[in-house]
Order: structure tokens, then C-alpha cells, then sequence
């Protein structure tokens, strides 16, 4: 199948809808550093939520929910392509050719879904008044894994093995670190 | 393998869905989770396999069922990161509400499965 140039509109919702296909077309269309702006705005706006839902309880005050949206943009922008270097090192070690900013950009992409998650758990917050971390925030992160491992597996040929052990450990240390900030 | 990885997911489903966060080590809530997280995977296969053998007729006939049943088997493969997040939910952070976690996972395992079907309707399809 040839590749096409699509906007990162189109990436955005392909790779939450069919990572296979978008993936190869993204790959190439896709700047790496744009598919960091990705992840990190997904972030941004899950922990952003999270700063959102502690304002409402009367838990934090609202500097605390600027300092939560900067917490996700920052681990968006360096913890997520860090992961994304550490799988391309495994990757590496079991003999894969795929460059590092094709790993990287691919990892950061798989949180295209923990994006459109995020922008409309924002408007339930803001609108409705909906307490959304957990309910958009976790479920996006938990809808990227599916990417993640169809991601994973596409950069190592087709192999299951790697990708879904990756993709489980990622998830753990996604959770746990985000649980971690929340209860600050 | 497959078989190993499949059953241990589903009884992880089962024990963290009838946890109890006050009394989380409780054994005949361990063995009835565990049972009903395999009774739950083994409705789940068979509904997954009949869904995908409605719409693939066609290749089910050429290959046989074998096909549909590696297709279901491969994307049961994909619940392993959500059964892993789930025990972390509720046995290290406590958590109670880990639906979120059974419905992406089946949503995975959905998705993963018509992808395998899409690859082999694709390679019976090359000349």
C-alpha cells in the first residue's frame, strides 16, 4: 500500500481509530517533534484535569491546577519520548533497524486517543462542571495501550512478543506515576 | 502460551473486579473472582469468535475455523497490559471502580482480533 501525506489532524484520529494504517502514512507526514507536541498536550491537559477535579473538591487552590497542566506538559515532553528511547534501546537489542525518531515519534502518537479524551473531558469540566480525570483522563491513557501495542509491534515486524511486555510496563509506570502526582 | 497468558488474564479480571478494598486478601473472594473471571473470558471468546465468523464467512469457509479461532487468540493477547493495570489499581493504589479498565480492554482485544482478520482477508487475497 503507498503512503500518503495526511494533516496531524487525520493522524490524530486515524491512530486512535486504525494505528496499523496510519501509522506507515504518519511515519512519514508526521514531523517527530510535532507527535511530542502530542503527547505532551495529552498529558497536559490529563494531569491538567486532574489539578481541575482536586479545585473543585476544595482540595488545592487554583495554582494548583496550573502547576498540574505544566507537570503534564513537562512529562508529555520529556518522560514519554524517554520511554520512547528506552523501547527503541530494547528494540535495538533485539536486533530491530527502526531510527530513534521513528520509535519516538511512533510511542508519542500512540496517546493520540489520551488526547481527544482529554479536549472533551476538558469541555465536561469546564461546561458541566464534571469531575473528568478519571473518567476521560485514565481512560484515554488506558485507550492508548491498544496503539501502543499495534505501534510497538508494527516498528518490530509484526511480533507480539516484544510489544505487549513493553506496552504492559509502560502502562504500570504511566499509572503509578500519574496516581503518585495526584496524591501530592 | 497463549492459552497460559489468556486465563491469567481473565482470572486477574475476575479478582480485581470482586475485590474487596477493605478485606483485599480474602480467599473465597480470590477463587470466586478467579472463577468468574473465567467464566467471563470464556463467554467473551465465544462471542468474539461467532461475531467475527458472521462477517468473514467467505474465508471462514476457504481456511476453516482455525482462522477465526488465532485471530481471537492472538488479540486476547492484548489484554495483558489492562489485567496488569487493573491488579496495580486495586491492589497497590487501592482503587474500587476498574471498569474503565475491563471495557478498553475488550475494546483492545476487539480491535486486535479484526486487524488479524483484516491481515490474513489480505494475504488470501494476494495472488
Amino acid at each position: 500500500m503507498e503512503a500518503t501525506k495526511q494533516s496531524l489532524f487525520q493522524t490524530i484520529f486515524g491512530m486512535m481509530i486504525n494505528p496499523a494504517g496510519t501509522l506507515k502514512n504518519a511515519l512519514i507526514s508526521t514531523k517527530w517533534y510535532l507527535s511530542i507536541v502530542v503527547s505532551a498536550l495529552a498529558f497536559g491537559l490529563f494531569f491538567g484535569q486532574t489539578g481541575l477535579d482536586l479545585y473543585k473538591t476544595g482540595q488545592k487552590g487554583f495554582d494548583f491546577v496550573l502547576l498540574s497542566g505544566a507537570a503534564g506538559i513537562a512529562y508529555g515532553l520529556l518522560v514519554i519520548p524517554l520511554l520512547g528511547i528506552l523501547i527503541w534501546t530494547v528494540l535495538k537489542l533485539s536486533k530491530g533497524d527502526r531510527k530513534v525518531k521513528e520509535t519516538v515519534s511512533s510511542f508519542c502518537l500512540s496517546y493520540s486517543g489520551a488526547l481527544v479524551y482529554g479536549v472533551a473531558g476538558l469541555i465536561f469540566s469546564l461546561a458541566l462542571g464534571w469531575k473528568t480525570s478519571v473518567a476521560f483522563g485514565v481512560t484515554g491513557v488506558l485507550w492508548a495501550i491498544g496503539p501502543m501495542i499495534i505501534a510497538i509491534r508494527e516498528l518490530t515486524g509484526g511480533k507480539n512478543t516484544l510489544s505487549i511486555p513493553i506496552s504492559t510496563v509502560v502502562g504500570g509506570v504511566v499509572l503509578i506515576s500519574w496516581s503518585v502526582f495526584s496524591n501530592l | 502460551m497463549k492459552n497460559l497468558v489468556r486465563y491469567l488474564c481473565f482470572m486477574a479480571i475476575g479478582i480485581s473486579a470482586f475485590a474487596n478494598p477493605l478485606e483485599p486478601i480474602n480467599l473465597f473472594r480470590l477463587g470466586f473472582g478467579a472463577l468468574a473471571g473465567l467464566l467471563f473470558g470464556w463467554l467473551f471468546r465465544i462471542f468474539l469468535r461467532s461475531f467475527l465468523s458472521l462477517f468473514n464467512g467467505k474465508l471462514k469457509k476457504e481456511k476453516g475455523k482455525v482462522v477465526i479461532r488465532n485471530a481471537v487468540d492472538s488479540g486476547m493477547l492484548f489484554l495483558t497490559p489492562f489485567a496488569v493495570m487493573m491488579l496495580i489499581a486495586v491492589y497497590y493504589l487501592n482503587w474500587s471502580e476498574t471498569r474503565g479498565f475491563v471495557s478498553a480492554g475488550i475494546m483492545a482485544v476487539g480491535t486486535a482480533a479484526a486487524i488479524e482478520m483484516g491481515r490474513v482477508n489480505r494475504r488470501s487475497k494476494l495472488p
